[in-house]
């Protein structure tokens, strides 16, 4: 159920935005639906953290930055929602989701990812996503995979 | 201030459930005190009495469940004696009946050589990096615990990269 703000705006809640995030990343089929979906998620300024990449600013850079590396280096992206909790935290919500991500590597090579995302809310927004995870689980696939280097190496070139 | 917490698991997406309630929050914060005294005092005995007998904890870092308490105490004992003053700083915790998670500063000095690959980090050698682990709870003991670290990032660290 929304919740009513003050101006009569209606906002997600915590539950509606983990159900959001859930469906977008069920089975994504390419870089720009998966930000077409969430983007209405995102805050415009929503810093994306996550453990050896530079931080980001903005859905442009969420595009660009990420979805756009992401599927290019990975295919078949199924995301599977495990767990999450949530507390408020002043005007904000701030809610950690267990996500299990099973994908392909150029090759075809099978990987699996696991993260757990810190999602700052406010205003039914995402603000910020904090990633807990380890690059290894991704990187060690890669290493395995030599026809996904090129891919990877662009990817780390860009930016 | 924790103000409101939910743990929902779904199974099948669109069918979110939320798990049972199995003690007071009262109840899981003392756990909570409890199980990190246990890790402050290193003793990995301590540490797994907390555990069920048939629990799991997972390190999401290209390792398998360890199951069963006596194969966890293995487990953190084995950490323990290559890491002897590991040690956690709390950032955030969310916690209730279900359980907590909590994201941490973690640290630690090699005690012995520690190889990788190739290469070999010397005893003395140090790390710090950020953690976070989720907790379910049920019967007072703690039946999974999942940890999440840039295990990169202290590779780097110890020069193992």
């Amino acid at each position: 159920m929304s919740t009513a703000t003050e101006n009569g705006t209606a906002t997600r809640t915590a539950a509606e935005w983990v159900q959001g995030f859930a469906e977008g990343w069920r089975a994504p089929t390419d870089a720009d639906s998966f930000c077409d979906h969430f983007e209405p998620l995102l805050s415009d300024e929503m810093r994306l953290i996550q453990p050896q990449l530079p931080e980001t600013v903005g859905r442009h850079a969420f595009r660009e930055e990420f979805a756009r590396p992401l599927f290019s280096l990975l295919h078949e992206i199924r995301g599977t929602v495990e767990s999450w909790a949530s507390r408020a935290e002043g005007d904000d919500e701030i809610v950690f989701i267990q996500l299990t991500i099973h994908a392909k590597l150029a090759g075809g090579r099978p990987v699996a990812l696991h993260t757990i995302d810190k999602i700052t809310l406010r205003g039914g927004v995402a603000v910020e996503r904090l990633a807990s995870l380890d690059p290894l689980e991704l990187l060690g696939g890669i290493a395995l995979s030599p026809r996904s280097w090129p891919t990877f190496l662009r990817a780390r070139l860009a930016r | 201030m924790l103000e409101t917490y939910r743990l929902y698991v779904t199974p099948e997406i669109g069918e979110p459930r939320t798990m049972t309630t199995t003690a007071p929050a009262t109840t899981i914060e003392t756990l909570i005190a409890e199980y990190s005294a246990a890790w402050e005092a290193r003793d990995a005995d301590l540490i797994a009495s907390y555990h069920a007998d048939d629990g799991i904890f997972h390190l999401h870092s290209n390792a398998a469940p360890v199951e069963g308490r006596e194969a966890i105490r293995e487990t953190f004992a084995s950490l323990l004696a290559v890491f002897p003053d590991l040690a956690f700083a709390e950032q955030e915790l969310i916690s209730g009946a279900w359980g907590w998670v909590v994201r941490w500063t973690m640290s630690g000095t090699l005690a012995e050589p520690y190889p990788a690959g190739t290469k070999v980090a010397a005893p003395g050698s140090r790390f710090e990096i950020d953690a976070l682990d989720m907790i379910t709870v049920a019967d007072g003991k703690l039946t999974a615990k999942h940890t999440y670290l840039d295990w990169q990032a202290a590779l780097d660290q110890l020069g193992l990269s």
